[in-house]
């Protein structure tokens, strides 16, 4: 059996943290079964293309670049089995590529339960005011809606059922073997130091530490002992960081001391027997780094639901460190995992998401045009005039144009083709509008809307009439490749824009959720409104139709690999009035969410962005 | 590159000189050649830029702007520019944009122990040619951008004020597009004019060998030929 085991970048948690797999990995090789461990997504590849996102930053859409580039990387693969953490919504790739009927059609994905992005950011005190903790939240979101399970690994471990979907996802109880111990032989003598590991921040466990060490301290226990923090600290801050510090260390009457390291060899100072190594983690296995080289350590969990607060967590554990006593796991040793059996019992489990009933046969295309023979020559020369048998109807709106015989004039660049019918309006309508009108008119149940100036790659049609007949989406978008050259035939490709599709709560700010260029179920998208139509043009019609359409309940899968070429003229979008008006674009995209956002989340990031405002 | 080779001299740099100075210079001298970039200029109130690590491609730098008020603005140069991409660095995501209401202040790059000032982009404007003013009585036309791909400038009547300029443009003799002169020009706002007289034209691909902007106003008409080097 050929497993993927992924693991998100630690790095974060501490520098040389390794994957969290990699005995596992070793345990299922001895079984036979072909694994490959993967830290993260891979690089990406300067030298093509680049892959862009509506957000238009590389940092903050980092999240949704690593998920699409690993998509894509397992791909060659194709393995049976992929385990992939929750947090970060790596696998969010794969599982949209093999909803949309594009790829992995016998891999069962399975989620490993780490701490949510969202749970992360909500209680962190120094996130970043970049929006990829809302990325992270949309592609978890996603990959949840769309997992075939969630491994849960302890028994304690609270379900994240804040952005778990209605949908049931088996969740399994599964412990991973291997994981680093502290030393085989408990260390005698006394401890003389305490240290701190971890970054000096509220989110990493500072401020219970320093409680707790206060509150030890008047009771005398740090009498002959030294109190250290070891990690990274931030300066220049009005939160935690060199300068709390320093104000609340004048008043503490027990020695201390600050080494900022943040890398192994750093960490390597714990590894003295009479020093007492604290953490402070979301998830277990971030504290393996710490384990593997401290001969002394307490573990504490950040999570505090169900449990005394962390302060009395704290105090309790060093006391009885400091009291000789041995050092408690904070979790009992888990049972041994039957790890052989686990995998099989996986990819033998039913696929995600539940099944919807196909459209019936037969594909609409509709095309709006506005005085682009040529360009619309070529879209329609790139679409068929049957799918699987099935016939393609063809539509084109012409939004008066200004040719005087226009219909003649489509119809000698367009050839012979049985099934185009244009309709033409003798006063222009807004987009939206005309949209609409070729929806309504449309004959089939599945309805796939090109712009005039852009036009489909080979199967571009068929995959996407695919996606939303097996993959029980009432929207599918695709990535787009990118050609800057509107006249030329075999314009070179200058980078692939992807989207999202359901873009959650990351959507209200800018357009992860797709294209125009998408096909659609006719009567439930019908059902909900179909386009936006004010009565006018308006500002970025394909991400307020898709936000009404997410608010609305509608389901959106986005296709991996492009269906679509897309005409990008950089000069003439910014001369548009439509393109300028980013503000109006975000008022009716608001509008559309009519509340349907994670609320919490909001205030929490809106939170962060007034900071900058102090 | 050792020192020895890269300078050509055979004696032993170190010997001669205290390690941080040696290290100070060799890091300037190794400046220009790592991080490239510039700062484009202001545009709707940002200012915009790109910096680049040719040794790191896909590291996004952090720049400084010193506001001349004394405030500091950090942002990471991560946005994506299509032009820079085009121009073959990387990926294209290297782009900056600061808020900058009034004046701007000098853009630094931040590297661990050193800032490195990034000069104004020498190609704005990017035409590269003087300005042209053509007059007829009260009417003005004036174009301030030609460069590959486009044309701008403002047209008006100053004794109508009110009546926006109907442009055409014609490339190599051929017509190439219409558009009313209605866009804002804040450099042209007086007692006279609202300023909403500015023209934008995407100029067509391959060799141009004359440009002409006819104006067809219905009061009166009036035909510029840009001079032109090819």
């Amino acid at each position: 059996m050929k497993i993927a085991l992924i693991d998100r970048d630690r790095s974060a948690n501490w520098p040389g943290s390794t994957s969290r797999f990699a005995g596992l990995a070793a345990l299922l090789r001895q079984f036979g079964h072909e694994v490959n461990l993967y830290d993260g997504a891979p690089a990406a590849e300067l030298r093509a293309a680049p892959v862009l996102t509506g957000l238009n930053r590389a940092v903050a859409a980092g999240p949704m670049l690593d998920a699409y580039r690993l998509g894509q990387a397992l791909v060659i693969q194709n393995p049976d089995l992929v385990v992939a953490p929750l947090n970060g919504g790596l696998a969010q790739g794969v599982l949209m590529a093999r909803a949309c009927g594009e790829a992995f059609s016998s891999t069962r994905v399975a989620l490993w339960c780490d701490t949510p992005s969202r749970q992360r950011f909500l209680h962190a005190d120094d996130a970043t005011t970049g929006l990829s903790p809302l990325i992270s939240d949309a592609l978890e979101r996603q990959s949840l809606a769309m997992a075939d399970a969630l491994i849960v690994p302890d028994a304690i471990r609270a379900l994240p059922r804040a952005i778990l979907s209605a949908e049931s996802l088996p969740t399994i109880e599964a412990y991973l073997p291997g994981r680093p111990g502290g030393a085989d032989v408990a260390p005698k003598g006394a401890i003389t130091e305490i240290v701190f590991v971890g970054p000096i921040r509220r989110g990493a466990g500072l401020v219970e530490f320093v409680e707790a060490m206060q509150r030890l301290a008047s009771d005398g226990l740090l009498k002959d002992r030294v109190v250290t923090l070891l990690g990274p600290a931030r300066s220049d801050v009005q939160g935690i960081g060199k300068e709390w510090l320093g104000m609340r260390g004048h008043r503490w009457d027990f020695p201390f001391k600050v080494i900022e390291a943040g890398d192994p060899v750093g960490l390597s100072y714990v590894r003295k027997p009479s020093r007492l190594a604290v953490t402070f983690v979301d998830d277990d296995e971030d504290a393996d780094v710490i384990r593997s080289v401290a001969h002394r350590v307490i573990v504490l969990s950040n999570s505090s639901a169900g449990t005394s607060p962390l302060v009395d967590r704290t105090e309790a554990a060093l006391r009885s460190a400091l009291g000789g006593e041995a050092i408690a796991s904070p979790v009992p040793a888990p049972p041994t995992t039957d790890w052989g059996r686990l995998v099989n019992e996986l990819t033998e489990r039913p696929f995600r998401p539940a099944f919807q009933a196909p459209p019936a046969r037969g594909i609409t295309v509709c095309i709006v045009h506005f005085n682009r023979v040529m360009q619309l020559a070529r879209a329609l020369a790139s679409i068929p005039d049957t799918v699987d048998g099935a016939p393609v109807e063809i539509i084109v709106l012409d939004n008066a144009s200004a040719h005087p015989s226009i219909e003649e004039e489509i119809r000698s660049q367009a050839g012979e083709r049985p099934h185009l019918r244009i309709i033409r309006l003798a006063k222009a309508v807004p987009q939206a509008t005309a949209l609409n009108m070729g929806l309504a008119q449309a004959r089939f149940e599945t309805v796939l809307f090109l712009d005039d100036d852009n036009y489909y790659l080979p199967s571009g049609v068929e995959r996407l009439a695919r996606a939303v007949a097996n993959g029980g989406f009432d929207i599918v978008v695709t990535a787009l490749d990118l050609f800057d050259d509107g006249a030329s035939e075999q314009a070179s490709s200058t980078g692939r824009l992807v989207f999202l599709g359901q873009a959650h709560s990351a959507g209200l700010f800018f357009n992860a959720f797709g294209d125009t260029a998408m096909a659609v179920r006719r009567d439930t998208f019908l059902g909900s409104g179909g386009f936006r139509d004010p009565g006018y043009d308006y500002p970025s019609l394909d991400w307020v139709t898709l936000a009404k359409s997410q608010a609305a309940g509608l389901r959106i899968g986005a296709l991996q690999s492009p269906a679509v070429r897309y005409h990008r003229d950089i000069v003439r979008a910014d001369m548009a009035a439509n393109k300028l008006d980013q503000e109006g674009a975000r008022l009716f995209v608001f509008e559309a969410y009519a509340g349907s956002f994670d609320a919490e989340l909001m205030a929490r990031y809106a939170q962060n962005l007034q900071f900058e405002e102090l | 590159m050792p020192f020895i080779r890269r300078f050509g001299v055979t004696c032993s740099a170190t010997a001669i000189m205290p390690g941080r100075i040696f290290a100070d210079l060799l890091r300037m001298l190794c400046r220009p050649q790592t991080i490239i970039g510039c700062v484009d200029g202001p545009s709707r109130g940002r200012l915009h830029g790109w910096a680049f690590d040719r040794r790191n491609p896909l590291q996004r730098l952090t720049v400084v702007m010193q506001h001349p008020d004394g405030r500091r603005l950090v942002t990471l140069a991560d946005r994506y520019r299509a032009d820079v991409q085009k121009a073959g660095i990387g990926d294209g995501h290297y782009g900056f944009s600061l808020p900058s209401p009034g004046m701007a202040g000098p853009v630094y790059v931040m590297q661990p122990r050193s800032a490195i000032a990034l000069p104004l982009n020498p190609s704005r404007p990017p035409t590269g040619r003087r300005p042209q003013t053509h007059h007829a009585g009260s009417y003005r036309l004036h174009v301030d951008l030609l460069s590959p791909g486009q044309i701008s400038g403002w047209a008006v009547d100053r004794a109508r004020p009110e009546l926006r300029r109907n442009l055409q443009l014609y490339c190599n003799g051929r017509f190439a597009g219409h558009r009313r002169a209605t866009l804002y020009r804040p450099e042209i706002v007086d007692t006279q004019c609202d300023g909403y007289h500015g023209f934008w034209f995407a100029l067509p691909a391959g060799e141009l060998t004359s440009i002409t902007i006819k104006d067809v106003g219905l009061d009166r008409s009036f035909v510029a030929r840009l001079s032109f080097d090819p």
